[in-house]
């Protein structure tokens, strides 16, 4: 028989901020961030228990997103950033008390919201602008106190978990992920993997190999992310799309797969292989590598770790 | 790279300070006689053990000279495997005698040993253990104690400050319950900077009694929010 011991925080108050603040009389930059009130400390099981059996109503101080309460305890800093995680749903205007002339012309600190349930927050930018987005058909979200700060410029990775077309201008992208990838469309996926700054790419299925144009070379990608098993001839055709890879991680169903990636790409240092069938993967030991990949008998500058049916290999290049 | 050989050594050594050594010696070997010069002589070298490509470890422990490096993190990759090994077999940590910062991101708390042989120069100024446990902290950290008063910036989860530590300016704290903050606060009153996360408990007083940080320019605060189940078994 167990019992349970449980302990329910409260937020913050502003009555505690500024009683935090009055003991730092030369504070110039302050930035505070209250995380999701829901997070369990000790383990899953017991998250999912309380998420199931406690009516957690945890307490909402209120004071603390309206934008005319802090006015008075932050009027004296430089800089001022926050993120609140909310667990209710506020007003819909809960903007309107951050764009008064203090916070957008005297400051020029701009707040933002985001109202998506699995991430309802409040918060500053471009401190807390979200790096990472998916690019749901209902995208953008967010809505922003200053109408000309772009939030796009931000974004440095862009999931995809249904084909929409690319209509935000994305500069900064690095790392784009393909989440689904049935009935894709060459004309709608392109212009994702040929935004400028693009050197990352994830997919789940090779359908991507099939639609796009057969001549062409992906030169810009260096880290490359397959989360499905591919074969022997898939693996040639990955290494003429993307002959410039760097970091790879692949499923294989065979140690050939292995060798012809590690052959094939030429430029390859870090890759981690993930076997389907461990069983088949053999004693794979140093020499095994030398004496079956033409690349490492003559560049023997390498180090290796199998754990499980993961293989890491770490390359020098020639 | 025609540019940079227009550049002063001094506007090269500040875009130097943005980047780790490998990056550094990957991108600027072998452009010009200038440059690889600029390079032979830059002594503020901060090395990072993190992902990177192999050809950037092997050009960097080719090049590097120990005394040439000013910072060194060890992070836990496992992509890169045996990186660490591989490093220490090339270097010997008490050939960096110019060190002023050591970072132990990675979860091997055994680094924490090479640590304590480091300590012995005084010269550290930053130390980043965040992941290092109370028990390596009593076996091995006797002569990392002795240097922490010496010490301008240091990340932690909270352990090692049971002293009054007064060259403190930068401070890091990884976990801190609310009632612990104003003793911890009350060792390092001259702090410039202070980033820590705390998680509030039952007691609601703890904000009056912060003690007063006259030199505190920048606050980063986190609060976590946890709901805490202990379980008790009854017999």
């Amino acid at each position: 028989m167990f019992f349970f011991l449980l302990t329910k925080d409260r937020r913050l108050t502003m009555g505690q901020i500024d009683e935090i603040l009055i003991k730092m009389p030369r504070l110039i930059h302050f930035e505070l961030e209250l995380e999701d009130p829901m997070n369990v400390l000790g383990g899953r099981k017991w998250e999912s228990w309380a998420r199931q059996h406690l009516n957690l109503d945890i307490e909402e101080s209120m004071d603390i997103i309206d934008g005319n309460q802090w006015k008075y305890s932050v009027s004296h800093l430089q800089t001022f950033d926050f993120r609140f995680y909310l667990s209710k749903i506020p007003s819909t205007q809960i903007l309107h008390s951050f764009q008064s002339p203090f916070w957008l012309e005297q400051k020029r600190w701009f707040v933002a919201f985001d109202d998506r349930p699995s991430s309802r927050c409040l918060f500053t930018v471009p401190r807390f602008a979200p790096k990472s987005i998916i690019y749901s058909p209902d995208y953008p979200s967010i809505q922003c106190t200053s109408p000309e700060l772009c939030l796009d410029q931000y974004v440095n990775t862009l999931t995809l978990p249904v084909l929409r077309p690319l209509t935000n201008d994305f500069i900064n992208v690095t790392s784009f992920v393909l989440e689904r990838n049935e009935n894709l469309d060459r004309n709608t996926i392109l212009p994702f993997l040929q935004l400028p700054n693009l050197h990352s790419l994830s997919f789940v299925n090779l359908s991507l190999l099939y639609v796009l144009p057969s001549e062409l070379i992906l030169n810009s990608i260096r880290t490359l992310n397959v989360k499905t098993s591919v074969s022997k001839s898939r693996i040639e055709q990955i290494c003429i799309i993307f002959p410039q890879v760097e970091r790879l991680e692949i499923m294989i169903d065979d140690n050939d797969t292995m060798l012809s990636s590690i052959d094939g790409l030429k430029y390859l240092s870090i890759c981690k292989f993930i076997h389907s069938y461990p069983s088949s993967m053999g004693a794979l030991k140093r020499e095994w590598f030398q004496e079956h990949s033409s690349r490492l008998k003559t560049n023997d500058h390498f180090t290796y770790r199998i754990n499980y049916n993961n293989i890491h290999l770490w390359m020098s290049v020639e | 790279m025609i540019l940079f050989n227009l550049l002063p050594v001094e506007l090269i050594h500040s875009i130097f300070r943005y980047l780790w050594a490998h990056e550094i010696l990957h991108g600027f070997t072998n452009q010009s006689d200038y440059l690889d010069d600029v390079l032979r002589n830059y002594d503020r070298y901060a090395i990072c053990l993190c992902t990177m490509l192999k050809t950037q470890f092997d050009q960097m422990c080719h090049r590097i000279q120990p005394k040439q490096v000013r910072s060194l993190a060890i992070m836990d990759e496992d992509d890169t495997p045996d990186q660490c090994t591989l490093f220490f077999s090339c270097f010997d940590i008490q050939q960096f005698v110019n060190l002023r910062s050591f970072a132990i991101i990675s979860s091997d708390q055994s680094l924490f040993r090479k640590l304590d042989l480091l300590c012995q120069f005084n010269t550290l100024k930053s130390l980043v253990v965040p992941n290092v446990s109370q028990a390596y902290w009593c076996l091995f950290g006797g002569n990392v104690e002795m240097i922490l008063p010496q010490l301008k910036r240091l990340v932690t989860d909270g352990y090692p400050l049971t002293k009054p530590l007064k060259s403190l300016q930068y401070l890091t704290v990884t976990h801190c319950f609310c009632y612990k903050l104003d003793y911890l606060l009350s060792q390092v009153v001259n702090l410039h900077s202070l980033n820590i996360t705390i998680s509030l408990d039952i007691f609601p007083l703890w904000t009056k009694k912060i003690p007063i940080m006259n030199h505190l320019k920048q606050l980063i605060l986190r609060v976590n929010r946890k709901i805490i189940i202990i379980t008790i078994e009854a017999f």
